[in-house]
């Protein structure tokens, strides 16, 4: 982690949130020309009373740390830059309040609901509508010796480890679901105090805070000229009520900020709360799934290119072999226009560019089918600031398209997507709740 | 016993909202209103006032969609209200796209001024209406004034990296740089709240003018050192400055390490005078304008001024 991650919003916030108690005298002043206006009715002055920034920014790698950049935008390869935003909200404050420079001991964790807390510290998925999914291993196994339990109402499958047995299609297809529905956190837990010496993405959070920290000393502390002296008791104190982000912090297999010699990674999607109360900052993390399964607007834009580069014949063709029926390319491409069942995964994140795949869950004659497909040397690009295009430079590949409950994955298939993507998915996974295990325990 | 604040007793200092002042003059019309002949007759006033007040509105918009832009941006060409000026509910809400003021750095303080002096400006209208309405006989009927008691504003700008390693910010515009910067916002709200205990000038007759030769001298010095600046900040020729030393009117504002003054002009024949507040360097700038000369000053005013200033200048004569 660099010394100051934070940097450019540091010099921006100072710069711009140091004018701030004079930009409010000014506006005293600025009131003050009506005082003097004949048979002045209503002698009000100007008082500057709330103030929100909204800092657009990315996450660029800079040598084997990350720092927060503001300035100038680019899209490179997904790797590279991360869209952010920071919130800061200043305000007046009341009376003679001690100025605010601590983080509150009542911090709060709060993890997906799909993830549910288990003693034993395994991993263990609520896939909604009875099923559930345990994942049987930890970060530091192989992911050909990762083992699951399918839980099915009270039906169990065991998903055996190794390259022997498959595993069936639609336990991926339960797991995407779930993942890809968006809601409410689960229940919070209790957050114990960020080290700034804590190497995972924990620490790098702790940076963040400690900026918030540092605003209301900067704003006490900030030059402000001369007002007459009955303007004086209207002069403002300015304090901050609350700051937020939404980060994304790529890490390593095991939860540290990841550097440029690291090739396996993911984004970890934090969301930090902090309002200012009496007590201090009180501090809200929200951590959200990995970004294996993708959300717009690159999901928009790696569909369009889906649909536009896919072999659809072949796609109906394919399924209606293994249907015994006749399928057209219309009936499957029908399928894009249900976003609740439609997948795009990331399968490798490269330097230059990425490695996706597309998941469809439709109907066809009258059963449950599956395709997938496979896009390999995928790039981004930005055609405006929350525009993407996505392009791919090769061919799209047809997996599988067959019935759900016909669907076995093989360990292997010539392109990918097999067993092996489920025990990568499974293993990136037990990678992300490794970061979980390292969140800071509150204080018995 | 006093309780002590807490931080989410935030300020809460929020006049009565305007249309909440036009519901309440609406009910007090209709209760006063006894027959059918008055009331329509009152409705009539009534709509006129509104539609007034609507006019008002309007140019605070457009007041409040200029400001920012005499000093920081390249001039207008366009008359009416600028594109990208939208308006929420009744009291205004601001955002548009200012055009970018390379090399300025940060201008955030300035930038807020200028709204603040156009909410005046505005305001300053609304007085005037209040005072035409008072003499109607609608207003003689239920005196009522009229205030801006809000205004929410929003700014987009950039940053970009300056020589070295300072930051500048600079606005945007649609045109320029949205291609390749990064986009932050800034919102802000503005209230009106009624003068502290004490009051300002016109309530406060103990504000010290300073009559002390060698005091006058120290307060003015930086300003004879710069002399055509403060003749033209004060709309004076250079050799009619010269001559009016002695006519310019301190009062003291604030004392201490950060003197304020309030510097007082009006020429001799009673045509126009200035207000200003005058700081003493390292601050800057030396005189900020609270009326500007060739602003409207009422010609009460100028005239209190210019017989102070006559008398001053008999008083300070060797």
């Amino acid at each position: 982690m660099p010394a100051d991650p934070f940097r450019q919003l540091h010099d921006t916030v100072t710069g711009l949130m140091s004018e701030l108690p004079g930009a409010g005298d000014r506006l005293l002043a600025a009131s003050f020309r009506r005082s003097f206006a004949a048979e002045n009715p209503l002698p009000d002055f100007l008082h500057l009373r709330r103030v929100r920034l909204r800092w657009g920014c990315q996450l660029e790698k800079d040598g084997g740390a990350i720092r927060v950049l503001g300035m100038v935008w680019r899209w490179r390869s997904a790797r590279e830059r991360l869209n952010a935003e920071i919130l800061l909200e200043l305000a007046t404050l009341p009376g003679d309040l001690e100025t605010l420079t601590a983080v509150s001991a009542s911090a709060e964790l709060r993890l997906p609901r799909q993830i549910v807390p288990r003693p034993d510290g395994n991993l263990f998925f609520d896939l909604g509508g009875g099923e559930a999914l345990e994942v049987l291993g930890t970060a530091a196994s192989r992911p050909d010796h990762l083992a699951g339990l399918w839980h099915r109402g009270a039906a169990a499958t065991i998903l055996d480890s190794g390259e022997k047995k498959p595993w069936p299609g639609a336990a991926l297809v339960a797991l995407l679901r779930a993942m890809a529905e968006a809601g409410a956190p689960g229940p919070g837990r209790k957050l114990g105090a960020l080290d700034p010496a804590e190497p995972s993405a924990w620490g790098w959070i702790h940076a963040f805070v400690a900026e918030l920290a540092g605003l209301e000393p900067a704003l006490a502390a900030a030059a402000r000229g001369p007002l007459p002296r009955w303007l004086e008791p209207l002069r403002s104190r300015w304090g901050l009520a609350r700051g937020a982000a939404r980060l994304g912090v790529l890490v390593d297999e095991d939860g540290k900020p990841a550097g440029d010699a690291v090739k396996d990674t993911f984004l970890a999607p934090f969301e930090i709360q902090a309002d200012a109360t009496d007590d201090g900052l009180r501090l809200r993390v929200d951590l959200g799934l990995p970004d294996f399964l993708l959300a717009d607007p690159v999901r928009g834009a790696l569909l369009a290119e889906f649909e536009a580069k896919t072999d659809w014949k072949e796609v109906a063709r394919e399924l209606g072999r293994n249907l015994s029926a006749t399928v057209t390319p219309t009936d499957v491409r029908n399928w894009l226009s249900r976003p609740d069942r439609i997948w795009t995964l990331r399968c490798d994140r490269r330097k230059d560019d990425d490695e996706y795949l597309l998941v469809m869950a439709g109907e066809a004659a009258g059963r449950e089918c599956l395709v997938m497909l496979h896009a390999d040397e995928g790039t981004l690009e930005l055609a405006g600031e929350d525009r993407v295009r996505a392009r791919f430079h090769v061919s799209v590949e047809l997996i599988q398209a067959a019935p759900s409950d016909q669907v076995q994955l093989a360990w292997k298939t010539q392109l990918g997507g097999g067993k092996q993507l489920f025990c990568d998915l499974l293993h990136g996974y037990l990678r992300w709740h490794r970061l979980v295990q390292a969140a800071p325990p509150a204080a018995p | 016993m006093p309780t002590k604040p807490s931080r989410s007793d935030r300020s809460t200092a929020k006049p009565a909202a305007l249309e909440t002042e036009l519901d309440a003059l609406t009910r007090a019309l209709r209760r006063k209103a006894g027959s059918e002949t008055r009331r329509r007759r009152l409705g009539i006033q009534y709509q006129d006032l509104s539609r007034r007040l609507a006019a008002r509105q309007r140019e605070l918009e457009a007041l409040a969609a200029a400001a920012g832009l005499r000093e920081l941006a390249a001039p207008a060409t366009a008359a009416g209200p600028p594109a990208g000026v939208r308006a929420r509910g009744p009291v205004e809400a601001v955002t548009r796209d200012v055009p970018r003021a390379a090399g300025k750095g940060f201008a955030f303080a300035e930038f807020l001024g200028e709204v603040g002096r156009s909410m005046v400006t505005a305001q300053e209208a609304l007085d005037a209406q209040s005072k035409e309405y008072q003499a109607s006989p609608g207003g003689q009927a239920m005196p009522s004034l009229f205030r801006l008691p809000r205004l929410s504003a929003g700014m987009r700008f950039a940053i970009e990296e300056s020589t070295g390693s300072k930051l500048n910010l600079f606005f945007y515009s649609r045109q320029s740089a949205a291609s390749e910067t990064y986009q932050h916002t800034l919102d802000f709200e503005m209230v009106a709240v009624p003068p502290p205990p004490g009051g300002p000038p016109a309530a406060a007759p103990g504000l010290r003018q300073l009559l002390d030769a060698a005091e006058r001298e120290a307060a003015l010095r930086p300003l004879r050192e710069q002399a055509a600046a403060t003749a033209g900040a004060l709309g004076l020729g250079t050799a009619e400055l010269e001559a009016s030393w002695p006519r310019l009117l301190l009062w003291e504002l604030a004392a201490g390490a950060a003197p304020l003054l309030l510097l007082g002009h009006a020429r001799d024949d009673e045509t126009r005078g200035t207000l200003q507040l005058l700081r003493r360097p390292p601050a800057a700038p030396l005189l900020e304008a609270v009326v500007a000369p060739g602003s409207a000053m009422p010609p009460a005013l100028v005239k209190e001024l210019a017989v102070l200033a006559a008398e001053q200048a008999r008083f300070l004569a060797p």
